[in-house]
C-alpha cells in the first residue's frame, strides 16, 4: 500500500512510501543471513559474469536495511554493510533515479531509510488468522512473534478497513521508514548546476559522495531512538 | 547554574506532567544530584473520559464474571459486510498468559459480530480495554505482561523508554454509564503503578496524591 502525493509545487513535499507490507515483520537475524547469503550469491554472480549480479546485490541492501531498522543496536554492522554494497552497486551499475513522469525524480532505495525519522503508520480494523494453526483472530493459543517448533508465528491479515495513515516518529513496522521525498526539478536542477538534458537520467550519489556511511558505520542517533525528538504522550485520543 | 537548581527541579516538574519530553531535556541541564528528584516524579498521565459508544453499559455488568480478566473491544465496525470486534494487538498474549497461569479470562465480543485486531498509533503499546478495576492476580498479570513486553523490546535492541497506554473501563450501575480510566508513560512505570495500585487500594500504604484519579469528564 503506497501513500503518494499529487502534482506540487517546487516548495511543497512529495511523499511516498509503503504503510503496509504483504510479508510478515520477520526477527532481523532472519535478515541479515538473508542480506549475507545474497552478497555472497551476488558476487559469485558478478565473477561469473552473470546479469543477475546487480539485482543479487539490491536485493541484500534491502535485508540489511530491513535488519537494521528492526534491531538497531543489535545489528549497527547491517547499516555499513548496506551502505559498502550500495557504493559498490553505485560505482559498479549506477543507480538511475526514477522519472515520476512530471519532472520529479525518486530513487526507491532502502538505504535512505537508515537515515529516516519518520515512518507510517496506518490506523484501523483488520480480520485475520494465525500463521501456525489457521485459527481465527483470539481463537487459539499462539502468539504473534513466538515460535513454536521452529515455525515463527505471525497473524495473516485478509481483510481490513483502513482508517488513516499517519507520518510517526516510531511506526509499529519500523520498515515503513522507507518513506522518500521525490526530488524536486528545482533540487535537480541545483545540484547539477544546469538543467537536465533532454533523455538524461540523474544518478544517486548517496553511497557514493552524500554519505560515509560505508565507512565510518553508523551514528549514535541512527542507533539510539532515546536521542530522538520523543512524542508528547496523549498525541492521540480516542478509544 | 548551581543557584538554580530548586528552581529548576520545580518547573521541570511542573511541566513533566503533561510532556514527557521536557522530563528528558530538563534533567539533562541539571547535575546528577537535582537528576533523582524529576525522576520519582510520576511522569504519567491519567485521564477519565466517557465509556465509547459501542459499550452498553447494561451488558458490562454481569455477576458471572467474578475476578476473570475481561477483554472488551475498541471498536465495532463493519470489515467487508462483517461487524468486526475490534480488539488491540496484545490482547492475545494477555489472553494466552491468562490461561496458562489459571487465571480466568474472557474476551467480550458482542453478539453477531466476529473478534478483530483494532491498531492505530499512539503510545508505542496500547493494552486492550480491561472491564473493571483489576484484581491484585490480574493487576500481576498485566505488570508481568507489560514487563516481558519491555523486556523483549530490549533483546530486540529497542534503545528509548518505550510508552505504553493502560484504560479500564468503570461502569456505574446506578447511572448505568460507563467510563474509561486511562494512564500513559513509560511502561515501567505503568507497569509498576498497576502492581502496586491493589496494595494502596487496601489501605496498606500511604494515599498520595499520584495515585488519584481526575474528576470523571
Amino acid at each position: 500500500m503506497a501513500v503518494a502525493g499529487k502534482r506540487v509545487s517546487d516548495d511543497e513535499l512529495r511523499l511516498s512510501g509503503y504503510a503496509v507490507y504483504y510479508e510478515p515483520l520477520r526477527p532481523a537475524p532472519v535478515h541479515a543471513r538473508r542480506a549475507r547469503r545474497l552478497r555472497y550469491e551476488a558476487g559469485m554472480a558478478e565473477r561469473a559474469g552473470e546479469p543477475h549480479a546487480e539485482q543479487l546485490y539490491r536485493e541484500a541492501i534491502e535485508r540489511f536495511v530491513d535488519a537494521f531498522l528492526i534491531d538497531r543496536a543489535g545489528h549497527a554492522a547491517c547499516f555499513t554493510d548496506a551502505h559498502a554494497i550500495g557504493r559498490h552497486v553505485a560505482e559498479r551499475y549506477g543507480c538511475p533515479m526514477k522519472d515520476a513522469g512530471d519532472g520529479y525524480w525518486t530513487i526507491g532505495c532502502g538505504v535512505l531509510a537508515l537515515h529516516r525519522r519518520l515512518g507510517v503508520s496506518w490506523a484501523g480494523s483488520t480480520i485475520g488468522r494465525c500463521s501456525v494453526c489457521g485459527a481465527g483472530d483470539l481463537e487459539c493459543d499462539h502468539v504473534p512473534g513466538r515460535w513454536y517448533d521452529g515455525v515463527h508465528c505471525h497473524r495473516i491479515v485478509y481483510e481490513a478497513d483502513l482508517r488513516d495513515i499517519s507520518l510517526v516518529p516510531f511506526p509499529d513496522d519500523p520498515r515503513t521508514y522507507r518513506t522518500e521525498v521525490a526530488r524536486t526539478p528545482r533540487e535537480i536542477r541545483a545540484a547539477r548546476g544546469r538543467p537536465l538534458r533532454r533523455g538524461e537520467v540523474p544518478l544517486c550519489a548517496h553511497c557514493t559522495v552524500g554519505c560515509d556511511g560505508a565507512d565510518r558505520g553508523p551514528r549514535e542517533e541512527d542507533v539510539d531512538q532515546s536521542l530522538w525528538p520523543a512524542p508528547t504522550p496523549g498525541g492521540e485520543g480516542g478509544t | 547554574m548551581e543557584g538554580d537548581k530548586s528552581a529548576g527541579v520545580d518547573s521541570a516538574a511542573v511541566l513533566l506532567r503533561d510532556d514527557r519530553a521536557t522530563l528528558w531535556a530538563s534533567s539533562e541541564n541539571l547535575g546528577p544530584a537535582t537528576r533523582l528528584p524529576l525522576v520519582a516524579v510520576m511522569a504519567v498521565r491519567k485521564t477519565v473520559r466517557p465509556g465509547p459508544e459501542h459499550l452498553v453499559a447494561a451488558e458490562l455488568v454481569s455477576p458471572r464474571r467474578g475476578d476473570a480478566l475481561v477483554l472488551l473491544p475498541d471498536t465495532l465496525c463493519p470489515v467487508d459486510g462483517q461487524i468486526v470486534a475490534g480488539f488491540r494487538e496484545g490482547a492475545q498474549a494477555l489472553r494466552v498468559r491468562a490461561r496458562q497461569e489459571g487465571v480466568p479470562v474472557e474476551v467480550a465480543v458482542p453478539e453477531g459480530a466476529r473478534p478483530g485486531h483494532y491498531s492505530e498509533h499512539a503510545a508505542d503499546w496500547v493494552l486492550p480495554l480491561i472491564l473493571g478495576v483489576p484484581t491484585t492476580t490480574v493487576a500481576i498479570l498485566i505488570a508481568n505482561e507489560i514487563q516481558r513486553w519491555i523486556d523483549e523490546g530490549r533483546e530486540r535492541g529497542r534503545s528509548r523508554p518505550p510508552t505504553l497506554r493502560y484504560r479500564e473501563v468503570l461502569v456505574d450501575e446506578a447511572t448505568q454509564k460507563a467510563s474509561v480510566r486511562e494512564l500513559e508513560g513509560p511502561a515501567d512505570e505503568v507497569a509498576d503503578w498497576i502492581a502496586r495500585r491493589p496494595v494502596l487500594e487496601a489501605g496498606r500504604e500511604p494515599e498520595e496524591d499520584e495515585w488519584q484519579w481526575p474528576e470523571s469528564a
